[in-house]
């Protein structure tokens, strides 16, 4: 055949070592390439593209850029009635409402990121306020807005959310608006089974008397005592630090957060965390958080403690009442402690949208704003001006804790840790749902704090 | 050297015999296949050398440095370092997540080839119903990973998932299990679920290996008096050792790629127990913003996967199948 008789100057073997040559002098000129291109400021060009389309060039309507994940529930709703709200104050500025759905935030954190890192971030997004922004912080990509709050929403604000809004430093400027607060520190039961296990709710003052009474419940009635979802740490987190504020006080906690040596009491709350343990429904570790919540309107189980984010998922269960069919209270020992979870919006430089973004971050911190969100969102305001006639009775009362509290930023989301600490916290408590070993697991959080 | 000398040396060159040789050269050069097919294969390679191996080599730049993915890292050699590598070297998540990735890639790898091949003897002695057969266990393998990981993770639920209500069902409730939430179990149950899925694969592989074995194989063996295990244990199954060594490979890199899979059951911590290094990797870069450190583990991995497929291209070349 014609192949055979074609001089064989060249075997497939040697084909294979030249591409791979003409390979090599490819990804060699990709390097030079990258180290000359990636080095250089000017590499930041998107910013400047970005800028003129939907910026506040003076002329005709601006466009203001929104980053979310509150793409369903009351998150969703909520965030239409804000945007709403301030288009009617507004009606000159257009909103590009850009949601990146998913992952718990973590999707539009990573989307966020590249944007932040090209010069191209959008006007605002949606984000944890508090020592989660720190990286932005320390990499002057967030503006000191100092400005908007001062005077009303510096009168208005509490320490806790202002500190967020700071990004959990007071050294730091004002570099976000919170906008809502959930609280982290809540226990929530289902009345029946309660009073079928014949505890009294009242009665238990601290984490080691909720020990026993999860062993009273566990003795009298089939139902599992403690429903937690183990299949990721974050849960596991809340409830170690709620068990460390019930032990102990809000200083100690604080004393956490700072990086201080409290080894004893860490390990004194993780001897207590396993103790519940003992308590947990057989599939614990295997559902969702939803799915636990679930679990008290569905009769299998008959304690719950969460953010009160739960109480969407129990106001939600079908003839499942607030007050005749569950109640909530502080969790033991940690009454007086408003265990702070945030939500707010960010202030990127460079801003493609500076006098909107302005006019956002004002609306955001208004009493109106904060009104029309969190009503649906099931969170309470960080304003302590906002009229709350129309909220839940449960979110009245949390509201009114709020005011007299000591607020302490949670470490499970963002608002008390860096990035870096909250991954490490929750690799330590990983470990620990793993193999209970208190001394070890108690280094380890001590250490991610040290990061 | 003035100019004219230049010149008269350039002219004495070309007239001499081995200047005329060197454009010979030159000539069959340019009517080589090697040049002329070079608009064909060159575009592609370096189209891959930019973007395949460049992005590979420039994770491995990013991991030298301390990127945290908000301010660009500085690419100058001084400031590289193997800060990184250290690191992990301390980190007790990086052992438990390298000690999964292994024994997933081992135990995974040799029980789908078990799996696999004790599926294609049986469909390759069925008289009716292969193709019914064939589909139904090859069937999982299309499914994505995403699929399968949810679908597994009702399958496994501890109240009310099909296997322990299996058990229940023939009386036999006391073997049910936590099969994720147990520590101890939560690994194999991942790789029970995998091997369930890619099984198919290796039997179909199997299957057309067992189709090229001439018949005259199985009659030589049955005539010397070789039962049925002994004849597939002696004469058959050694000449499926090509097709075990393309299956492993396959199965090794799938295993290497369950991230997929355990991040849809598991999130992005799924504990010590069955974290692999494919979701640390991502753990770190996109929620710790730890992203040198999320370069350093996928150079890590990207080793891993070489130390696996370059005994299995040495082979395929000593083949000259390469």
């Amino acid at each position: 055949m014609s192949d055979q008789d074609s001089e064989p100057d060249l075997s497939r073997r040697h084909y294979i070592t030249l591409a791979g040559s003409a390979g090599a002098l490819s990804v060699a000129g990709c390097t030079g390439n990258g180290g000359s291109g990636d080095d250089g400021s000017s590499g930041d060009d998107g910013s400047s593209g970005d800028d003129g389309s939907g910026g506040d060039d003076g002329s005709g309507t601006t466009t203001l850029e929104l980053q979310h994940w509150w793409t369903d529930g009351g998150g969703a709703v909520g965030m239409e009635a804000l945007q709403e709200g301030f288009q009617e104050k507004h009606p000159d500025i257009e909103i590009n409402d850009n949601p990146v759905a998913g992952g718990g935030g973590t999707n539009l954190q990573a989307v966020i990121r590249n944007r932040v890192l090209e010069g191209n971030p959008p006007s605002t997004w949606q984000d944890w306020p508090g020592a989660n922004l720190s990286d932005y912080v320390e990499a002057g990509v967030l503006k000191d807005i100092g400005y908007i709050f001062e005077g009303d929403m510096e009168e208005n604000y509490r320490d806790g959310p202002l500190l967020s809004a700071r990004a959990g430093n007071e050294d730091n400027p004002y570099v976000a608006v919170p906008l809502n607060i959930h609280r982290v520190n809540n226990l929530f039961w289902d009345i029946s089974s309660v009073e079928e296990a014949g505890v009294d709710m009242g009665s238990i003052s601290d984490p080691n008397e909720y020990v026993e009474v999860l062993a009273q419940i566990d003795d009298q009635i089939e139902t599992p005592a403690l429903s937690l979802s183990m299949a990721a740490p974050w849960t596991v987190l809340q409830l170690w630090s709620s068990n460390l504020i019930g032990l102990y006080d809000a200083q100690t906690y604080q004393d956490f957060r700072a990086g201080e040596d409290i080894t004893s009491e860490v390990e004194a709350a993780l001897e207590v965390t396993a103790d519940q343990f003992e308590y947990v429904t057989p599939d614990a570790g295997s559902v969702g958080s939803d799915a636990a919540r679930l679990k008290l309107p569905e009769g299998n189980g008959v304690m719950l403690m969460e953010g009160d984010w739960a109480a969407g998922n129990l106001f939600a269960a079908d003839g499942y009442e607030y007050d005749e069919h569950w109640q909530h209270m502080p969790y033991p020992g940690t009454d007086g402690v408003y265990n702070i979870n945030t939500d707010g919006f960010p202030y990127p430089q460079p801003n493609p949208t500076p006098d909107a973004t302005d006019k956002w971050m004002q609306w955001v911190g208004s009493a109106e704003a904060q009104r029309v969100f969190c009503d649906p969102k099931g969170a309470i305001p960080c304003r302590t001006d906002v009229d709350l006639s129309e909220f839940s009775p449960l979110m009245q009362e949390q509201f009114e804790d709020f005011q007299s509290d000591t607020g302490v930023l949670t470490l499970a989301h963002g608002d008390g840790v860096s990035p870096q600490q909250g991954t490490s916290l929750k690799n330590a408590m990983s470990r620990f749902m793993d193999n209970r070993n208190v001394e070890a697991t108690a280094g380890a959080l001590m250490d991610a704090m040290t990061l | 050297m003035s100019v004219l000398t230049k010149i008269r040396n350039t002219m004495e060159r070309s007239s001499s015999p081995d200047y005329r040789s060197e454009n010979d050269g030159m000539r069959s050069y340019l009517k080589s296949d090697f040049f002329r097919s070079m608009p064909f294969w060159l575009p592609p390679t370096l189209l891959m050398g930019l973007f395949v191996y460049g992005g590979i080599l420039w994770n491995f730049v990013l991991s030298l440095t301390d990127f945290s993915g908000v301010v660009r890292p500085e690419y100058s050699v001084s400031n590289f370092d193997f800060e990184m590598y250290f690191r992990m070297l301390e980190d007790p998540s990086f052992w438990s997540a390298a000690r999964n990735t292994i024994v997933l890639l081992v135990v995974f790898t040799l029980v789908c080839l078990v799996v696999g091949l004790c599926l294609a003897i049986i469909v390759d002695n069925l008289l009716k119903g292969q193709g019914v057969f064939r589909t139904v266990f090859l069937l999982p393998f299309a499914l994505s990973f995403v699929v399968t990981g949810v679908f597994w993770q009702w399958m496994y639920n501890p109240e009310m998932g099909t296997i322990n209500t299996l058990f229940d069902i023939v009386g036999m409730g006391f073997l049910g299990q936590d099969w994720l939430g147990d520590p101890a179990l939560r690994l194999w149950s991942v790789m029970f679920a995998l091997m369930w899925q890619f099984g198919g694969y290796a039997m179909i592989i199997y299957l057309a290996s067992l189709r090229t074995i001439p018949q005259e194989h199985y009659e030589a063996a049955k005539v010397d008096g070789a039962g049925f295990f002994k004849m597939y244990w002696k004469v058959i199954i050694p000449q499926l050792s090509s097709a075990s060594v393309s299956i492993a490979v396959v199965l090794m890199v799938f295993s290497l790629k369950a991230f997929s899979w355990l991040y849809v059951v598991f999130g992005s911590n799924p504990g010590p127990a069955a974290d692999i290094l494919g979701v640390m990797m991502y753990r770190e870069a996109f929620a710790a913003n730890q992203w040198a450190y999320g370069a350093a583990l996928g150079t890590v991995l990207f080793v891993t996967t070489v130390v696996i497929l370059a005994p299995y291209l040495r082979y395929q070349y000593k083949r000259g199948e390469l």
